[in-house]
C-alpha cells in the first residue's frame, strides 16, 4: 500500500485584521501518521485547524483532504476535536451524540459502544452540564470517533485536565493510533507530543518553522560531553576538527555538537588519531523542549 | 431533510426553558382569544352608560368573521415566538454547538434549514393555536353552521401564517447578525417598536406604508366590527394582495441575507 496523504496544505494565510495568524503555511500529512502541531499560544494552532475544517476562511492558499476539496462528505470521514467540548449543556451524553450520529449519518447503535470506550456509559442519562471538565472531553472524543472516522483532529486535548484525566486522555489517543487512524493533534505541550507524535510541525506567529519525525529532529546534531586527562590538548584537537561546533568550555569538561552525519562513535575515532586519551565521552540526549527553544532561538 | 428537521428537534425538546416558553405563549394567545370579547363588551357597557347612543353588544366569535378578528388579534402576540426563536438561536452560538456541527460536517445549507425547520414550527405552532380556538369559540358562539360560513373567511389563518412568518424571519435575520440573545432582542423590539415608527414619521407615505413591519402589520386590517362601524371607521375586510407580495418579498430578503451571513461567517 502506499502511503497516501491524508491533508495537503499550500500557502494557507489568515490575516484578522492586521494580525496575521497563519502565514503561508505548507504541510503535508500522511496517513497513518500521528502528526502534531507544536507551538506557543497563539502560534496559529486552532485558526490552521479551523481552516482545513471550514470553519474560518482562509485569504489564501488552499489545502485538500484525501485529494479532495472540502465538502460536508469529506468532514464525515474526520472527526475532530477543537479546543473545548461544544455541546448542549441540558442534553444528556445520548441526545448530544445522537445530535452528531444525525449529521454524519451514521448509526445510533455506535452511540452506547462509543460512550464504553470513553467511560461515560454509566453517565449517559445525566445532562452534559453536570459532568467534570474530563468526563466533557472524553464525550468530545467519543463525537469525534462517531462514524469510524479515518482521521482524528485533536485541538488541545488534554487542556485544563489534571494529571489522571492526562494520562487518560494520553493512553486513548495512543490506543486510537494503533487501530490505524491518522491523528493531527494541536499542543502547546512538548512532551505530551513528544510522547504521543510519531511527526511534528513547529509553528510560531503562523510561520512553520520545522516539520519532520519526531525521531529525526530528537536525533538530529548529538551533543556530547568530553573531558580529557590533557584538557588543553583536547581543546586544540576539537578547534581543528571540522564537523564540530564548541557549545561549552568547562574546567574539566568540554561540551560539543556534532553535525548532522557523525555519531559520537567518529568523534572518538577522530580524537585518538590525534592522540587525545580520553577519559569520558557521553552523548547528552536532549529532549523536544531544548530543541523547540532551539529552534524558536535561531528564529529570534 | 428529515434528519435536518429531527437535528432541529433534538436540540430542544429536553430543554424545559423551550417547554416553558412554549407554554406561556400558548397560555396568553388562549387567554387573549378566549377572554378578549368579554374584555370588550365590559368597556362598551361602560361606556354606554355615558354615551349618548346606546352601543350595542357584539359578538366577536360567529363565523366566518372570527377568523378575521381572532388572526388580527393574534397578530398582537407576534413578539413571543420571535423571542423564543432569538433564545434557542442565539444558544447555538453561545454554547458554539452550530461550530461542532459544522466541523463534523454539517453544511452551512443545512445548519441555515435547521433555523428555517425552527422558523416553520414556530409560524405552524401558532397558526395551530389560532384555528383551534377558532373553531371551539365559533361553534360555541355561532348560529349559521353552514359550511360556508365556517371556512368562509379562514384564508385569514393563511395571512396571519405569513405575517408571523415574516417576522419570525426579521428575528432569524438580527439574531443571526448579533449572535448574542439578549442583544438580539433589544434590537429586535427596539427596531419594531420605536426605530420603524420613527423612520415612518420622517419619509414620504408611500415610503412608510412599505417598510417591513408595516407592511406585516397591515396584511389583517382592523376588523370592521359594529363597534369600529359605530365610529365610522370602515377597515379593510380582505387581504390585499400588494400586501401579500411585499411581505413576501421581505421574508425572502431576511432569509437570503441571514443565509449570506451563515454563510460567510468564520465560526
Amino acid at each position: 500500500m502506499t502511503i497516501e496523504t491524508v491533508l495537503g496544505i499550500h500557502g494557507l494565510v489568515k490575516q484578522f485584521g492586521r494580525v496575521k495568524a497563519v502565514d503561508a503555511l505548507q504541510l503535508e500529512i500522511k496517513s497513518g501518521q500521528i502528526f502534531g502541531i507544536l507551538g506557543p499560544n497563539g502560534s496559529g494552532k486552532t485558526t490552521t485547524l479551523g481552516m482545513v475544517l471550514g470553519l474560518i476562511r482562509p485569504n489564501q492558499g488552499s489545502f485538500e483532504w484525501f485529494g479532495e476539496s472540502l465538502s460536508p462528505d469529506v468532514l464525515k470521514r474526520i472527526g475532530s476535536i477543537l479546543e473545548t467540548p461544544l455541546f448542549y449543556p441540558y442534553l444528556d451524553a445520548i441526545d448530544n451524540l445522537k445530535i452528531i450520529a444525525d449529521i454524519k449519518q451514521s448509526k445510533y447503535n455506535e452511540v452506547p459502544e462509543l460512550l464504553k470506550m470513553v467511560g461515560l456509559f454509566e453517565r449517559r442519562k445525566d445532562a452534559f452540564k453536570t459532568y467534570s471538565l474530563g468526563m466533557k472531553q472524553r464525550l468530545a472524543i467519543a463525537a469525534a470517533m462517531l462514524g469510524d472516522p479515518e482521521v482524528l483532529i485533536l485541538d488541545e486535548p488534554t487542556n485544563g485536565l489534571d494529571p489522571q484525566g492526562i494520562a487518560e486522555i494520553r493512553e486513548l489517543i495512543i490506543e486510537i493510533g494503533r487501530q490505524g487512524k491518522t491523528i493531527i493533534m494541536a499542543s502547546h505541550l512538548l512532551d505530551e507530543v513528544q510522547k504521543i507524535c510519531t511527526d511534528v510541525a513547529v509553528l510560531q506567529k503562523g510561520v512553520c518553522l520545522y516539520s519532520g519525525s519526531v525521531s529525526a529532529i530528537l536525533s538530529e546534531g548529538v551533543s556530547l560531553e568530553i573531558s580529557a586527562d590533557d584538557m588543553d590538548q583536547l581543546n586544540a584537537v576539537i578547534m581543528t576538527c571540522e564537523w564540530t561546533t564548541l557549545l561549552a568550555q568547562k574546567d574539566q569538561m568540554i561540551k560539543v555538537r556534532l553535525n548532522k552525519q557523525y555519531a559520537s562513535a567518529d568523534l572518538n575515532v577522530y580524537l585518538v588519531q590525534h592522540g587525545v586519551r580520553v577519559n569520558h565521552l557521553s552523548a547528552v540526549k536532549k529532549s523536544l523542549e531544548t530543541h523547540f527553544l532551539e529552534i524558536l532561538k535561531q528564529q529570534a | 431533510m428529515k434528519s435536518l428537521a429531527l437535528i432541529a428537534f433534538r436540540k430542544l425538546y429536553k430543554s424545559r426553558v423551550f417547554w416553558i416558553m412554549l407554554f406561556l405563549y400558548a397560555l396568553s394567545m388562549s387567554g387573549m382569544l378566549f377572554g378578549v370579547e368579554a374584555f370588550i363588551n365590559k368597556i362598551a357597557s361602560n361606556a354606554s352608560k355615558n354615551s349618548p347612543i346606546p352601543i350595542p353588544d357584539f359578538s366577536l366569535y360567529e363565523f366566518p368573521y372570527i377568523w378575521h378578528n381572532l388572526s388580527y388579534l393574534a397578530g398582537f402576540l407576534k413578539l413571543f415566538p420571535a423571542l423564543i426563536l432569538m433564545v434557542f438561536v442565539a444558544a447555538d452560538y453561545s454554547y458554539r454547538t452550530n461550530r461542532l456541527q459544522m466541523m463534523m460536517g454539517l453544511s452551512r445549507e443545512a445548519y441555515f434549514l435547521t433555523q428555517v425547520f425552527m422558523v416553520l414550527a414556530l409560524a405552524l405552532f401558532s397558526a395551530v393555536l389560532l384555528i383551534i380556538w377558532a373553531i371551539v369559540q365559533g361553534f360555541v358562539h355561532s348560529t349559521d353552521l353552514s359550511l360556508s360560513s365556517i371556512f368562509g373567511k379562514s384564508y385569514f389563518v393563511a395571512a396571519y401564517f405569513l405575517e408571523v412568518l415574516a417576522f419570525l424571519s426579521f428575528a432569524l435575520l438580527i439574531v443571526t447578525l448579533l449572535r448574542k440573545s439578549g442583544l438580539s432582542i433589544i434590537a429586535f423590539s427596539i427596531s419594531y417598536l420605536a426605530i420603524e415608527p420613527i423612520i415612518r414619521f420622517y419619509v414620504p407615505e408611500v415610503v412608510a406604508q412599505n417598510l417591513p413591519f408595516k407592511s406585516i402589520g397591515s396584511l389583517i386590517d382592523v376588523p370592521n366590527t359594529s363597534l369600529m362601524q359605530l365610529f365610522g371607521f370602515n377597515f379593510r375586510t380582505y387581504i390585499d394582495l400588494w400586501d401579500l407580495v411585499i411581505t413576501l418579498i421581505y421574508t425572502v430578503l431576511f432569509l437570503i441575507f441571514t443565509f449570506w451571513i451563515i454563510k460567510r461567517r468564520d465560526l
